[in-house]
């Protein structure tokens, strides 16, 4: 899965301890998600979008379905 | 075994603070009640009866449980990227005892080699959690 959490999150110059401290979950986490070595659950995908005033398919996008 | 405070997430040090003083707690009830039951064991000039000796010999299994809540507790606290690498760590450490204490059981019975103790079976299954729980964390990093 692709995010565009690093773009999003330098957009309003958040620091990745700023966002994790938003999200409730650790810097490393943020970090994770921002370098696609890990998918966030459902319910921390609707974090991040509520934090960014976003809907989720705008944060995330299936790759399968970038490379098609 | 504790994980790198600053990046456990904002909840992190209470958490952690609360982990190190169970732990340490559960460890000194560990130590004591150890102690007290080989005393009343082996340096009895009394025999105790077979049931109070199981009785005895089942009361570190107390402050073990307590230790395992704790973890439990500890693991709660974690995000979710944190209590996965818990996880996977686990996985490992249960995979690799698992099937090395099978094997080495083989070895003894067929091959003769030295025989070791169930006991050591969970202190290994920690050492080598500790392990895992390193390289899993740097595989997220």
């Amino acid at each position: 899965m692709k995010n565009r959490l690093k773009v999003l999150r330098a957009e309003r110059n958040w620091s990745q301890a700023e966002l994790a401290d938003q999200l409730e979950v650790s810097r490393q986490s943020v970090n994770a998600i921002e370098t696609g070595k890990y998918d966030p659950s459902l319910p921390l995908a609707f974090r991040i979008a509520r934090v960014f005033a976003m809907p989720i398919e705008q944060i995330f996008s299936d790759e399968a379905e970038v490379s098609a | 075994m504790t994980c790198e405070t600053d990046d456990l997430g904002p909840k992190a040090k209470q958490a952690t603070r609360a982990y190190v003083r169970s732990m340490a707690i559960a460890a000194v009830i560990y130590i004591a009640v150890v102690f007290g039951a080989v005393t009343l064991i082996r340096h009895m000039p009394f025999h105790l009866p077979q049931w109070a000796v199981i009785i005895v010999a089942l009361t570190p299994v107390i402050p073990a449980l307590m230790m395992l809540r704790t973890y439990m507790t500890y693991l709660r606290s974690m995000d979710e990227l944190h209590r996965r690498i818990q996880t996977e760590a686990w996985l490992v450490s249960a995979g690799a005892v698992g099937v090395g204490s099978f094997t080495y059981s083989f070895l003894e019975e067929w091959a003769h080699f030295p025989r070791i103790d169930l006991v050591w079976i969970f202190p290994a299954l920690i050492f080598v959690w500790g392990l895992a729980t390193y390289y899993v964390r740097r595989r997220y990093k």
